[in-house]
């Protein structure tokens, strides 16, 4: 019975670790400045505005701040989004994204955002990749 | 019994986790203006400084006469302080007074230094911009203006003029008016179009350096949520800074609405305009003749779109309001430049 017990303790425990770990990769930083910016867009899409500035640089949390907001009226997917480096240094890359955000508006007038020629600025912030704005 | 404590333990873990996703800043502590004016700092709101007059308009259904004054001269008080010899009386009006606040607005003193400054800048004469979302799309706001087989009615026949002077910015969306655009989408460059605008350029940036207008009618009415007194004032505070810095002069405007149930949003609007002195077209006031206030509830049931009649009234206000600005900015310019 007591052996029962401490197995079913074990697995309790492993899922809570489980859990724990999912949630703290799920709101961190990429672990690439590619990474940083699908989580940057993907916070936007989905109006995460906690994430979006979790994912800025200090000088850029207002903006992120608008970016999200600025999607809160439109229903907003986005669609296909890869991103890769441009140039990379120790602490500055810059990197360019292929997808779109597709919005709909109004129940039915469709807009889109196309993200080829956009290049996100991201930095190196206590250790992390944090997008930084557009150079 | 080592392992009765271990689920208590793995939400601790967890919650440590969570807590590591809070934000970094409060939103509301954020300082949103990047971007200051320097040739205009808003005015001190002097809590004792008082109209002397009322003008309260008279709203006519064929908008023939949009502003009826009517000078009620208000009481003395009995006691005064000794008048400073060099002091100006300020007569205008009070932002909490914003519903009497005539419909069609003139042009401070300020504001014609910032058409001179415009104009210095490169900025063209001819040209007018809107920043707002789908209440002032050319759709259903100025764009019949553009249309060379549009004839104004009888009574507006001297509005001709403006029209032909602004040709082109009547029916031209711009790069800073879309529909579900709110405040925020204004400054966030991602939004901006790429086709044409600067990397890290936000739409209002990119439209007010393209079009290089002398007057920006900057008005966000759609809701979205968060949306305060507050967060409206941010934004909008910043628009105008942003517009004065550029020699443009911005005109705000009321709106027909009161989503949030205390027309706090206008309230702000008049108190922006009243601490910079600037041109505010009082549409709220425009629509209050027609029935519900010129809110469309049979479209919707939050009261945010406006009737076809108030679409009308919008445009032709608007127009009114663009005549008297630009007129009065003219005169003053040229009186300046003959003596």
């Amino acid at each position: 019975m007591n052996c029962r017990r401490q197995i079913t303790n074990r697995i309790v425990l492993l899922i809570m670790i489980l859990l724990g770990t999912l949630s703290i990769s799920s709101c961190s930083a990429g672990s690439s400045p590619a990474a940083t910016i699908e989580n940057y867009l993907l916070a936007l899409a989905e109006v995460d505005e906690i994430s979006a500035v979790n994912l800025s640089c200090a000088d850029w949390e207002e903006q992120a701040l608008a970016e999200s907001a600025s999607f809160k009226t439109v229903e907003v997917t986005l669609e296909d989004v890869e991103c890769q480096i441009d140039s990379e240094s120790s602490d500055l890359s810059f990197v360019s994204c292929n997808g779109k955000f597709v919005f709909s508006y109004d129940a039915g007038e469709e807009q889109e955002l196309v993200l080829n020629g956009r290049v996100f600025k991201v930095i190196k912030e206590a250790s992390e990749w944090l997008m930084c704005g557009y150079p | 019994m080592r392992l009765k404590f271990l689920p208590l333990l793995s939400f601790a873990i967890i919650g440590f986790a969570l807590s590591s996703c809070s934000i970094k800043n409060e939103v509301n502590n954020l300082d949103p203006a990047k971007t200051i004016a320097e040739s205009i700092t808003p005015e001190e709101t002097d809590p004792t400084s008082k109209h002397t007059e009322t003008n309260i308009p008279e709203i006519q259904a064929t908008l023939n006469e949009t502003v009826q004054e009517n000078n009620d001269e208000t009481i003395a008080p009995t006691f005064t302080a000794p008048p400073e010899p060099t002091a100006t009386v300020d007569n205008r009006y009070l932002p909490e007074e914003w519903q009497s606040w005539p419909i069609i607005p003139t042009l401070s003193p300020a504001m014609i230094e910032i058409y001179q400054l415009g104009i210095d800048l490169g900025n063209n004469p001819d040209a007018f911009s809107k920043v707002g979302d789908c209440q002032i799309i050319p759709e259903v706001f100025l764009g019949l203006y553009d249309d060379v087989n549009y004839v104004l009615p009888e009574n507006m026949k001297q509005l001709q003029e403006t029209i032909d002077h602004f040709s082109g910015s009547f029916a031209r969306e711009g790069l800073a008016l879309k529909g579900g655009f709110v405040f925020p989408t204004v400054f966030s460059p991602l939004r901006a179009d790429s086709s044409v605008c600067d990397p890290g350029e936000t739409p209002l940036e990119c439209e007010l350096r393209i079009h290089q207008p002398t007057f920006v009618l900057i008005s966000m009415e759609f809701r979205y949520e968060g949306r305060t007194a507050e967060i409206h004032e941010k934004y909008l505070r910043q628009a105008v800074e942003y517009a004065l810095s550029r020699g443009i002069i911005p005109i705000v405007a009321t709106k027909a609405d009161n989503f949030e149930g205390d027309h706090s949003l206008n309230r702000m609007t008049a108190q922006i305009a009243y601490d910079y002195d600037l041109p505010l077209w009082n549409y709220w006031l425009a629509v209050q003749f027609l029935p519900g206030h010129g809110v469309d509830w049979e479209r919707d049931s939050y009261g945010f779109h406006v009737t076809p009649d108030a679409w009308l009234v919008r445009s032709q206000t608007f127009l009114k309001t663009l005549d008297s600005l630009w007129k009065e900015a003219r005169e003053a310019i040229e009186g300046v430049n003959s003596n």
